[in-house]
């Protein structure tokens, strides 16, 4: 930790406004981009790293500084996209307009940008619970137990999400790949 | 399987690092969720204010010692003058012409007065013609010339600007002494010593100057309370005891050219002095960062100073000392740094007998008079600090000013060859005894648990108001200490 992350930490805590702000633009475009890997829409996205914000904010006491801030803000987001996840897992929101956008979104992207924009957009339209184990296991490199711990499910379930999210990915790609090859 | 690893990998790979910047609007909602704000006071703004309180202290003190007792207008006095110097000679001169007498009948009868009646020198050399002019210089070399010769008056014109002494020879009572002054110096220093002079003794105010006290040492003048603190707490009060060791120096500026003198001569007897005290202070931490504090501490300050002085006793004295069977009061008044002090002596008449035995007396008298001063000092200071976070170690850099009050004041001769003697202290009626001085300083704080934590850093303090002040010179006491404390923090 050096000592300008430091002193947005002791600013924070102090309840700080300019620190909070120094703190959110420093880390938000990372945060956001794993929101988005959660998230099925670019709404429930900002809405994650809203959430996400606060509970850093309200948790950095909890902090310890022998770790790196950025991989603790890191499961804290997360938490918090999963939390948002489970709480909304019943929501009668459609996702087909919100994909639509992401959709639009990368298809402006220039075409060196694609694999990665496409990557995510194919992530995002897994089904919620095949996409967090996927980004759990494959992206940020939890173990099948973690997940099993974090999601509250079994170990066995996890690796059949993981599975069932691989295989929905692959056909995704694929035709993605032939959409372009054409 | 490797398929999968590969997709596993590739994801990682992409998406890992990655970074999206969500809308503006996202902040925006979120700072509306964040709880009031406590904002960061800027350097600027947080600076005004320190500089807003400073001057309300500043004038706060400046006030107290203007409308109290400390100021010249304003002090009323401690101690009469043990003796009567508000006549010079002239002035007894001019205030018999007042009343209608001769220069020369105001002489003749002064002469009489003042010479003991088993002398009986006067009537016989008297020449009041000579002494028509009315001078100061003139009225005392006629005494010289009548007691002893021309060759006396020849040389107390040669010693002219050699000394800043005065001898007088007093009777008792006080009120029909003789006076042998034996002025000689410069015309500048003769003023000195006239009832009307600002040159004072002072002493007090330079005293006042020096809340920390130090003991046995001159040029004085120690620092009110440090400021005791330890490691930062968020905001709270604190207190804390120190003690501290000080160099101090005294800083004299001159006002007239002829002045030069006086300044060189003092300066040469006065050294770097050392001082200790003890005291008390309490502050708030307003932040981690900053901190404000005040205190109040009690101290005593001695000072010796060696005055080389020349008596150069008259030789009239023999007459006077060999015909007298009891103790001639004698007054010798010292110049200094501080302000004007009168050394009283009672020598008796078995003491010298000739010539010869006076200039041993004033060989022995010649080598020095130690004057000791003490203080006992009020100081009440403020200043503000900023703290460096270290891990255990806060470094801290501060400013403030210093009020000073003495309280009460002795002195003493020490280590003389002059038998029966006291000091008197002159023209106190104008001594200051309130004093303003601006401190800055740097410390460590060590932080020895959570509640506890020492402290040792050094300071540097310069007096804005002197300590001392007359028409010739201004006295400037400053200072370097280092001092060490211990400080107990009741929140964190």
């Amino acid at each position: 930790m050096n000592k300008e992350e430091s002193r947005l930490i002791n600013g924070c805590l102090k309840g700080r406004r300019a620190d909070q702000r120094d703190l959110y633009e420093r880390y938000k475009g990372q945060m956001f981009a794993i929101c988005l890997r959660y998230a099925r829409c670019t709404p429930d996205a900002e809405d994650m790293l809203q959430e996400g914000f606060l509970k850093v904010y309200r948790d950095l006491h909890q902090y310890k500084p022998e770790a790196p801030l950025g991989a603790w803000m890191r499961r804290v987001v997360i938490n918090t996209a999963l939390e948002h996840l489970r709480r909304n897992k019943n929501s009668n929101a459609t996702d087909n307009d919100n994909v639509r956008i992401l959709r639009l979104e990368t298809e402006e992207k220039a075409l060196s940008e694609l694999t990665a924009q496409e990557l995510r957009q194919r992530i995002t339209e897994l089904p919620d619970d095949f996409r967090a184990v996927f980004n759990l296991y494959a992206i940020e490199g939890f173990s099948h137990l973690e997940i099993a711990d974090m999601l509250d499910i079994s170990v066995a379930n996890s690796k059949v999400r993981l599975n069932r999210a691989r295989g929905i990915l692959k056909r995704s790609i694929a035709e993605t790949n032939q959409y372009y090859a054409q | 399987m490797k398929e999968e690893e590969n997709l596993d990998s590739l994801a990682r790979q992409l998406l890992y690092n990655t970074e999206t910047e969500p809308s503006e609007a996202v902040w925006a909602r979120l700072e509306a969720q964040l709880p009031a704000s406590k904002k960061r006071i800027s350097p600027i703004l947080f600076t005004k204010k320190i500089g807003f309180a400073v001057l309300f202290m500043a004038v706060g003190a400046g006030g107290w010692w203007y409308w109290g007792s400390g100021h010249p207008a304003n002090t009323r006095p401690i101690q009469q003058p043990v003796v009567s110097q508000g006549k010079s000679e002239k002035s007894i001169f001019e205030e018999e012409m007042n009343k209608g007498k001769t220069p020369s009948e105001s002489m003749t009868n002064s002469s009489k007065t003042q010479v003991p009646p088993a002398v009986n020198l006067t009537d016989k050399n008297m020449d009041p013609n000579q002494n028509g002019a009315g001078s100061f210089n003139q009225v005392h070399s006629a005494y010289g010339h009548e007691i002893a010769g021309s060759q006396e008056l020849d040389e107390v014109k040669s010693m002219q600007g050699k000394k800043i002494a005065s001898l007088r020879i007093v009777d008792q009572p006080q009120s029909e002494r003789s006076s042998y002054q034996n002025r000689t110096a410069v015309p500048e220093t003769q003023s000195l010593s006239t009832p009307s002079d600002p040159f004072r003794t002072d002493l007090q105010f330079m005293a006042a100057k020096s809340t920390r006290s130090s003991i046995g040492n001159p040029n004085f003048i120690s620092d009110g309370p440090k400021f005791e603190f330890g490691s930062p707490p968020r905001s709270g009060w604190v207190v804390g005891a120190f003690a501290d060791l000080r160099l101090t120096s005294l800083k004299i500026r001159q006002s007239t050219e002829s002045s030069a003198v006086l300044v060189d001569s003092i300066l040469s007897k006065e050294n770097v002095s050392t001082n200790y005290g003890l005291g008390i202070s309490f502050g708030y931490h307003i932040n981690e960062s900053w901190r404000i504090s005040s205190g109040v501490a009690l101290a005593k300050w001695c000072r010796v100073t060696s005055y080389p002085v020349e008596f150069d006793l008259p030789e009239a004295f023999v007459g006077v000392a060999t015909n007298i069977g009891d103790p001639v009061p004698l007054e010798q008044e010292i110049f200094s740094a501080t302000g004007i002090q009168t050394v009283n002596w009672n020598a008796t008449a078995g003491d010298f007998v000739g010539a010869s035995e006076l200039n041993t007396l004033n060989e022995e008298l010649n080598e020095t008079l130690n004057i000791e001063e003490c203080y006992e000092l009020l100081r009440v200071p403020i200043q503000i600090e900023y703290r460096f976070r270290t891990k255990r170690i806060g470094i801290l850099p501060g400013a403030g000013l210093a009020y000073d009050r003495v309280i009460s004041r002795t002195t003493k001769l020490v280590n003389s060859n002059i038998p029966d003697t006291e000091i008197a202290l002159r023209n106190q009626e104008n001594a200051r005894q309130n004093f303003v001085s601006f401190t800055a300083s740097l410390h460590l704080e060590y932080q020895l648990s959570e509640k506890w934590a020492m402290r040792a850093g050094a300071s540097y303090q310069e007096w804005i108001t002197p300590v001392y002040q007359s028409d010739q010179i201004k006295t400037y006491p400053r200072l370097v200490s280092v001092d060490a404390g211990l400080i107990y923090i009741f929140s964190r």
